[in-house]
């Protein structure tokens, strides 16, 4: 599997108190002061960034993902305020202040970002989505079935769980969205391990990937595919077998006083921000 | 015991025309130790994919307590667990304690029984301490062990393991071993696909030697003779085997 420390969205858990909150909860903040940055004075945008800052000494080393990523928001800063400032020059050394700003307004999202993504289970969040379309569903009259299914198959048999019915085993990934989501974040690493497995094993065999041989790079491009169908392909089989249902229990946290808090937080936090 | 699983007559023909299983007739009772064995390719995945209801036979049946296995399928998924050999296709937890509760959720479990069902996973798979462990961060051992508790979150009556020593170091193995341990003291039925049987000979209560879709030995480990191994590509267990390691 791939290296976690080269993606700096990776979950760790536990590791920040933000971990505790409620993911709505977190995810309401995180609009507001991603709003609030972009748009704030420079003195509330810089109190932003410092407890981002901070907050980030609470969490696993960033990597060379993280790294990599800051170094190009500040690059994009640079460029898109200094480039062409439309007096017939290409680039204007004199709007680097701006670009500064800019580059921090960026990067004070970038971190709270990380700080919403790391300290939140991608189920949590998938959860979530799952509950809402349930929701909806139930609103439009669509698959009742399968949200009432809900109580009923964890009725027991000889003290055991029971299944879901055939019908309820048979309703739609697609009124799961929680676990697609979920689905496609866990397939990215595994991918990208796999595109690393093919390029060393291309590299050990003398073939130099990147000399950009089109022909080559095809050749690996059908092995990346190939082996992703396989993978997929066993994924399902597992998924089958844990005996995967579209009627799943969702492990929903309950929203509490520090939830409230941090949602008021938002609210305040856009009032500040004159938004 | 009652029977559990019963192929007859079971023939998967590939379209190549080649018989990965051909005739294969097979009871298991409630409770065996059962080994499976055979080389690469021998047709032991694929027998077991049958079982479980992963693969259509091309000719003769599968039944599972008696009835059809496409007819079972919601008890063999309630009631049956299978570890694959490649234990990564089988996480799904960004965390071992949230992979070790998607099975439970999926049967309807809530609450504190779902919570339950978790920590008694992680206890019979000696996994006490890792619940907030990154599944990537485990070592192959371990993951193993995460793909074994899996399945046991599940409260599953029979477990399929698909080569569970495969690139595992001794200790690991070990580990391994002492989770089939357990599992046998509960009276669980374990069926064990390996061609390293050295390592789970003493366990077993039964071995069946599959060979290019046959089986070819069908009897209690014990009664294995040093050319039932030989014969199918399969190391022999017996010390006797190896006499040179007697002369250090």
């Amino acid at each position: 599997m791939a290296d976690d420390t080269l993606n700096p969205f990776a979950f760790e858990a536990g590791k920040s108190w933000l971990a505790v909150f409620h993911p709505v909860a977190k995810l309401t903040f995180l609009i507001a002061v991603a709003s609030a940055a972009m748009r704030s004075e420079p003195g509330l945008l810089a109190a932003l960034f410092l407890i981002a800052f901070i907050e980030q000494f609470s969490m696993p080393r960033a990597g060379k993902g993280a790294l990599y990523s800051i170094s190009v928001l500040i690059l994009f800063s640079a460029l898109v305020r200094g480039i062409l400032p439309g007096d017939g020059r290409i680039f204007d050394v004199g709007t680097l202040s701006d670009s500064a700003i800019y580059a921090l307004r960026l990067l004070t999202v970038y971190l709270y970002s990380r700080l919403f993504y790391a300290t939140t289970r991608v189920s949590e969040i998938g959860d979530w989505m799952t509950a809402f379309t349930r929701t909806m569903r139930r609103i439009v009259g669509v698959g009742q079935r399968d949200v009432s299914a809900q109580s009923s198959a964890a009725a027991a048999v000889n003290n055991r769980p029971t299944i879901h019915n055939n019908n309820i085993r048979q309703a739609s990934i697609l009124s799961d969205p929680g676990m697609l989501f979920s689905l496609v974040l866990l397939f990215l690493p595994r991918i990208f391990d796999t595109y690393q497995r093919i390029k060393e094993a291309g590299e050990v065999r003398a073939i130099n990937l990147s000399r950009r041989n089109l022909r080559r790079s095809l050749a690996m491009l059908e092995q990346l595919i190939i082996a992703s169908i396989v993978q997929a392909w066993r994924t399902a089989a597992a998924m089958e077998i844990r005996a995967y249902s579209p009627a799943r229990t969702l492990r929903l946290q309950k929203f509490a006083w520090g939830d409230w808090a941090m949602a008021g937080a938002a609210i305040a936090l856009l009032f500040l921000a004159k938004l | 015991m009652p029977e559990l699983f019963r192929a007859d007559a079971l023939r998967h023909v590939f379209p190549d025309g080649t018989a990965a299983l051909d005739n294969v007739s097979l009871s298991i009772a409630e409770g065996e130790f059962l080994i499976i064995a055979g080389r690469n390719g021998a047709g032991k995945s694929l027998l077991m994919r049958h079982f479980i209801g992963l693969s259509k036979p091309s000719s003769g049946a599968v039944f599972y307590r008696g009835q059809p296995v496409p007819a079972q399928i919601p008890l063999i998924r309630r009631e049956v667990g299978y570890v694959f050999q490649d234990t990564e296709a089988q996480i799904f937890g960004q965390t071992v304690e949230e992979d070790l509760a998607f099975g439970p959720a999926n049967l309807g479990m809530q609450g504190q029984d779902l919570e339950d069902a978790v920590q008694h996973a992680l206890k019979e798979a000696h996994l006490e301490g890792m619940e907030n462990r990154r599944p990537n961060t485990l070592s192959g051992g371990e993951k193993r062990r995460l793909a074994i508790a899996g399945v046991l979150a599940m409260s599953p009556r029979c477990v399929i393991l698909d080569e569970p020593f495969a690139n595992l170091d001794f200790p690991s193995v070990q580990e391994i071993l002492a989770v089939l341990e357990v599992l046998r003291a509960e009276g669980k039925t374990l069926i064990v696909l390996t061609h390293e049987i050295e390592k789970v000979f003493a366990l077993a209560t039964r071995l069946v030697i599959l060979d290019k879709g046959h089986i070819v030995f069908d009897a209690p480990p014990g009664e294995a003779q040093q050319s039932d191994f030989g014969s199918s590509g399969l190391v022999c267990p017996y010390q006797e085997c190896y006499p040179w390691l007697m002369t250090h």
